[in-house]
């Protein structure tokens, strides 16, 4: 029988409660909206990333990472060119990161199934659920489609017939295509499996909390402490 | 006992005139087995979505005529509960795995359904046969008909009333697809009622009670003799071609692989594959799923490199090949994937053959060769699943790459479609020497089109011949399931 299981470390951020990774998911981006200094910023989000790396979600981070750098250079850019501040400008940038590397942290190890579970155990509304699952859902489906997407086009289009025109186009039909039909298949596909507010409370697992992820927790805000004071 | 009962249904989408569905009835037994067949665009997957509620509840459209189950109408059932009595595969599984690992998307419909823990303990135990990997596996790392055979299992797990399959063969393995009918079969001997929308007529017609085909959204035949049902594969009558055998010089290689090994998390997907492919020869790689095929393909097209790719030697066309620099810089190698969808993004069926088009001019060429010039201003996403992967083909030829890789083009394709591309990749390889590899779960498709063929078992080669060895792989398939 086949094994394609988690591999080394990344089992830990696994093991870590679902509502856990989600306070910190929030906790670091409110952190990142409201530390002015570049530096700080900076500075924690090379910790964030080294974290990442460490526990095996290097390959998760991989695929997006050069479209959402590119996003944060236009806003850096745009921001210079109309704001003016310099610092200001890439905070906004540097935002963009915090955004991307906090979801990795959550969508990247946490099952569906999981969260619903821990949800479930906090008794949140059922349409509640239905939206987070979604919105769970959506992200690694369509990076496996533009990672397919890339692809194709790479093979596709030689190097010296490719333009900025044919790039969107070739991202966009494709991806826009699947966004339209993604959201109505997945509920549905929820709904299909039984999945609505008559629902049982039968868990197969329960998830429950664990003294690591207080340790966990409580690292992660004294890092982001120290770095506030210290800048 | 009639278990459903579809009564003069006719469906027409919302702002069109031509019904896609035109007055069908029929009624279905507790226990039946059905397979649903007809051309791609004859209306299978519409009248499933009618079966199982989606029309009306998900797709707006004009309805006429019902479908009852169990006598009451289906439009009067809340979506949860008509589709926990009636399960569905769809035939893309991407959109309908949701969870992380093979645990949860396994035990996901069992615990919105209550199901005891004891039960669920019970099932998850029976189901491991069918997706056959460790239920820790992370659902990403699987292969397409892995994820199939996990989807199929996990609808299974709730233990529905009617199933209902939409091309559940298309990713499978000879002796997954073997296994899963016998698997199917075996549940309408507890009762249940099976429906399968399906074009390979050859593995399933043994299985099936009847068949009901379909003809422009009207049921043209209702038949319930297996002999009818085979008389209609008309698949073993694929064009196939007499094989080449070249004699084998080291100047006139397509292909050159010495102990190739690929690795994707801790274990090595592709494991010292040595292999030589001579210009111009047909090569048909099987093996059952996971077994490192599709991987093999995007290593070859220079998609897959990296510190997880190790050799000895790697040569295209006698070229050694230079990681970093992906083989479309030399353009050599031409991949056709397996979902059309994410290959298509031109405005129409012309742009789209003339965009990576070697020679302009010959782009009305490759519009003919493939049969879609009559299609030529159409946008490719309104096309049907067998031109998209037609059209996906064309649009790789047109390019005119000495090697062709085809990666499973059989699914999805009815015959006449199916037909149409062996046909053209026949002639590609014949007027223009082209080397195709294609790897295939489809017997006749294999014997089409192929001079050689490998078998590929957990990442290795482990046996090479001709076409007598399609013969026997696959009947040794056939018997290691004890069909």
């Amino acid at each position: 029988m086949q094994d394609l299981a988690f591999s080394g470390v990344a089992s830990f951020v696994r093991l870590l409660h679902p509502i856990i990774k989600l306070t910190t998911t929030l906790t670091i981006f409110i952190y990142a909206l409201a530390t002015p200094s570049p530096v700080a910023l900076v500075l924690y989000l090379l910790i964030l990333w080294v974290f990442l790396l460490s526990v095996g979600l290097g390959s998760q981070i991989r695929g997006p990472l050069p479209y959402v750098s590119g996003v944060a250079l236009l806003v850096f850019v745009l921001g210079w060119m109309f704001g003016g501040m310099f610092e200001t400008a890439l905070a906004a940038a540097l935002r963009f990161f915090y955004l991307f590397f906090s979801f990795i942290l959550f969508v990247g190890s946490t099952s569906p199934n999981e969260f619903i579970r821990a949800v479930n155990q906090l008794r949140l509304p059922w349409k509640l659920q239905v939206g987070l699952l979604i919105t769970m859902r959506f992200i690694p489906v369509l990076k496996e489609d533009m990672t397919k997407i890339m692809q194709s086009f790479s093979l596709r289009v030689s190097k010296d017939k490719r333009s900025i025109r044919l790039m969107y186009r070739a991202l966009l039909v494709p991806f826009l295509f699947r966004m339209m039909n993604l959201s109505d298949q997945v509920s549905m596909n929820l709904q299909m499996r039984g999945f609505g507010p008559t629902q049982h409370h039968i868990r197969y697992r329960d998830v429950s909390f664990s003294i690591y992820d207080l340790i966990f927790m409580m690292t992660n805000l004294a890092i982001m402490g120290m770095i506030r004071w210290k800048f | 006992m009639e278990i459903l009962k579809v009564c003069q249904l006719t469906y027409t989408l919302p702002e069109h005139d031509e019904a896609l569905l035109n007055e069908i009835s029929f009624s279905l037994q507790t226990g039946e087995f059905v397979l649903l067949s007809g051309e791609s665009g004859s209306g299978k997957s519409t009248l499933l979505k009618c079966l199982n509620g989606v029309i009306p509840h998900f797709w707006l459209g004009e309805v006429s005529g019902d479908v009852h189950l169990n006598g009451q109408s289906v439009s009067l059932f809340s979506p949860v509960d008509l589709m926990t009595r009636i399960g569905t595969v769809w035939q893309d599984v991407d959109a309908q795995v949701m969870h992380l690992t093979v645990e949860d998307e396994l035990v996901f419909g069992m615990e919105n359904l209550g199901v005891p823990l004891v039960e669920m303990e019970e099932r998850l135990n029976q189901l491991k046969d069918i997706v056959k990997v460790n239920l820790n596996s992370v659902v990403e790392n699987l292969s397409g008909g892995q994820k199939q055979r996990l989807v199929i299992a996990s609808i299974l797990a709730t233990l529905p009333q009617i199933i209902l399959l939409d091309e559940p063969l298309a990713n499978l393995d000879i002796s997954s697809a073997l296994k899963l009918l016998k698997l199917l079969k075996e549940l309408t001997k507890q009762g249940k009622t099976v429906v399968v929308a399906e074009h390979r007529l050859d593995l399933i017609s043994s299985y099936a009670d009847r068949l009901l085909y379909l003809k422009n959204g009207k049921i043209q035949y209702d038949w319930s003799d297996t002999q009818d049902i085979l008389a209609e594969d008309r698949r073993k009558n694929l064009p196939s071609r007499l094989m080449r055998k070249s004699t084998e010089t080291s100047s006139n290689l397509a292909i050159e692989l010495q102990r190739l090994t690929y690795r994707f998390g801790k274990d090595p997907v592709l494991r010292d594959v040595s292999l030589r492919v001579q210009q111009g020869e047909r090569l048909v790689i099987l093996g059952e799923n996971g077994s490192g095929k599709s991987t093999l393909m995007k290593v070859l097209a220079g998609l897959y490199q990296g510190k997880r790719l190790s050799f000895e030697v790697f040569k295209l066309l006698s070229q050694p090949y230079k990681l970093k620099k992906p083989s479309f810089k030399r353009g050599c190698v031409g991949l056709v994937f397996q979902n059309p969808n994410h290959q298509l993004f031109m405005e129409s069926v012309y742009q789209e053959v003339a965009l990576g088009a070697v020679n302009p001019k010959r782009v009305d060429y490759f519009l003919e060769l493939f049969g879609l010039m009559e299609l030529k201003d159409l946008h490719p996403l309104v096309l049907s699943q067998g031109q998209k992967r037609l059209l996906a083909t064309a649009a790789v030829a047109a390019a005119e790459m000495p090697i062709l890789l085809l990666d499973e083009p059989t699914i999805g394709q009815d015959y006449e479609h199916l037909h149409n591309l062996i046909h053209v990749v026949n002639r590609l390889n014949t007027e223009q020497n082209t080397t195709v590899l294609t790897v295939t779960h489809d017997q006749q498709a294999a014997y089409a089109l192929a001079d050689r063929v490998i078998i590929m078992d957990k990442g290795k080669i482990i046996e090479e011949g001709d076409q007598d060895l399609v013969t026997a792989y696959f009947k040794r398939q056939t018997n290691n399931v004890g069909c």
